[in-house]
């Protein structure tokens, strides 16, 4: 059967290598390129008619305008509207390095932990400054629970610092895992179908469910990851 | 509709909602049927899963790292571990009152320290 994890291994298309540093041009590279393309073609000729009733086109990027800016309304509050562009931008490049990535023969880079780590530590870095340039040295009284006990603080403190410093570690790793599972076993039961010959019909109805599934897990991890980016940006605009 | 306020069937909605989140109450168990929050159900314990083991081995990563820089094993590794602990519990209670499936005024958390809402 073919292995499961083969579909994750990175291939250069074009070897770069620059003073020692493997800069290849990978299918990874390829893929977010593809999926920087797909977005961008979508949004710009979905809204390049702006008609008064829309097409379906620009129904969809209606719609992921105004569910996104729901979400940052809902979660971040109206100040967090200033972060549209870079929250939309995250949304849509995930969810669709997510949906791209089920294609047949396709590779999905947000199964790889290197890429969603990246995201997400892009995302805490740029947050916590922006807790700093609003609330100066103030921002550290984040990191002390309203209304905890003086005595408790020393405790208390650290807690709280390293509750902060996962973040970043947690939001990655759930989008990782996320797809990582969901591919493998997808091609774990795919593997079945030819093995089993005739019962293959089986593991075929399963991976077609699966394959629904991750339809359905691709979204809303992207979701996940948005919503959990607005909300650490309310904490930075808004303090507890 | 400006004249929905004069519908009968219309007339005691609030009343029916009310009840409807009553009865929907107890789903602190997670059974996923309550209409209010059904979107995030699904994965929570996964979600809470990871949340509590990635607190855990970041605390010991960042313990034995300050342990073999200060060269005080094994007692910051040991700190660490607890505080790293608590920290992944913190961010899955955090989880689970952003997702509404505890009240965090509720002394013993669940259904058994909710308030009248």
């Amino acid at each position: 059967m073919a292995d499961p994890l083969h579909q994750f291994s990175i291939t250069p298309l074009v070897p770069i290598n620059v003073a020692g540093l493997d800069l290849s041009f990978t299918q990874s590279a390829l893929w977010m390129m593809i999926t920087v393309g797909t977005a961008y073609a979508l949004v710009m000729v979905g809204s390049r008619q702006a008609a008064l009733i829309p097409g379906r086109l620009q129904s969809v990027v209606e719609l992921a305008y105004e569910f996104i800016a729901g979400l940052i309304k809902d979660n971040a509050g109206r100040e967090g509207m200033r972060f549209f562009p870079a929250i939309f931008t995250l949304f849509m490049f995930i969810l669709f390095g997510n949906m791209l990535g089920l294609i047949p023969m396709a590779f999905t880079f947000t199964s790889h932990i290197i890429v969603t780590f990246a995201m997400a530590i892009t995302v805490f870095v740029l947050i916590t400054v922006l807790g700093f340039v609003l609330h100066g040295s103030h921002f550290l009284h984040f990191f002390v629970p309203a209304g905890a006990p003086k005595a408790m603080i020393p405790l208390l403190v650290p807690i709280e610092i390293i509750s902060y410093c996962v973040r970043p570690i947690s939001l990655s790793v759930r989008l990782f895992v996320n797809m990582m599972a969901g591919h493998m076993m997808l091609k774990v039961f795919a593997g079945f179908i030819a093995a089993l010959g005739f019962f293959g019909f089986a593991p075929l109805a399963v991976t077609v469910a699966l394959l629904g599934f991750e339809v359905v897990v691709a979204f809303l991890q992207a979701y996940i990851f948005t919503v959990l980016t607005c909300i650490y940006l309310h904490d930075a605009i808004h303090m507890h | 509709m400006a004249n929905d306020d004069h519908d009968p069937a219309f007339a005691d909605l609030e009343q029916r909602i009310r009840a409807a989140k009553q009865k929907g109450e107890p789903v602190g168990e997670g059974d996923g049927t309550d209409p209010d929050r059904p979107k995030l159900n699904f994965g929570t314990g996964l979600t809470v899963g990871i949340e509590l083991v990635v607190g855990v081995v970041a605390g010991v990563g960042i313990g034995l790292a300050l342990d073999s820089w200060l060269e005080t094993r094994p007692f910051l590794t040991i700190l660490l571990f607890l505080l790293g602990t608590a920290a992944g519990m913190l961010n899955a209670w955090r989880h689970l009152v952003r997702i509404g499936m505890v009240d965090p005024k509720g002394d013993g958390g669940g259904r058994q320290g909710r308030g009248p809402d």
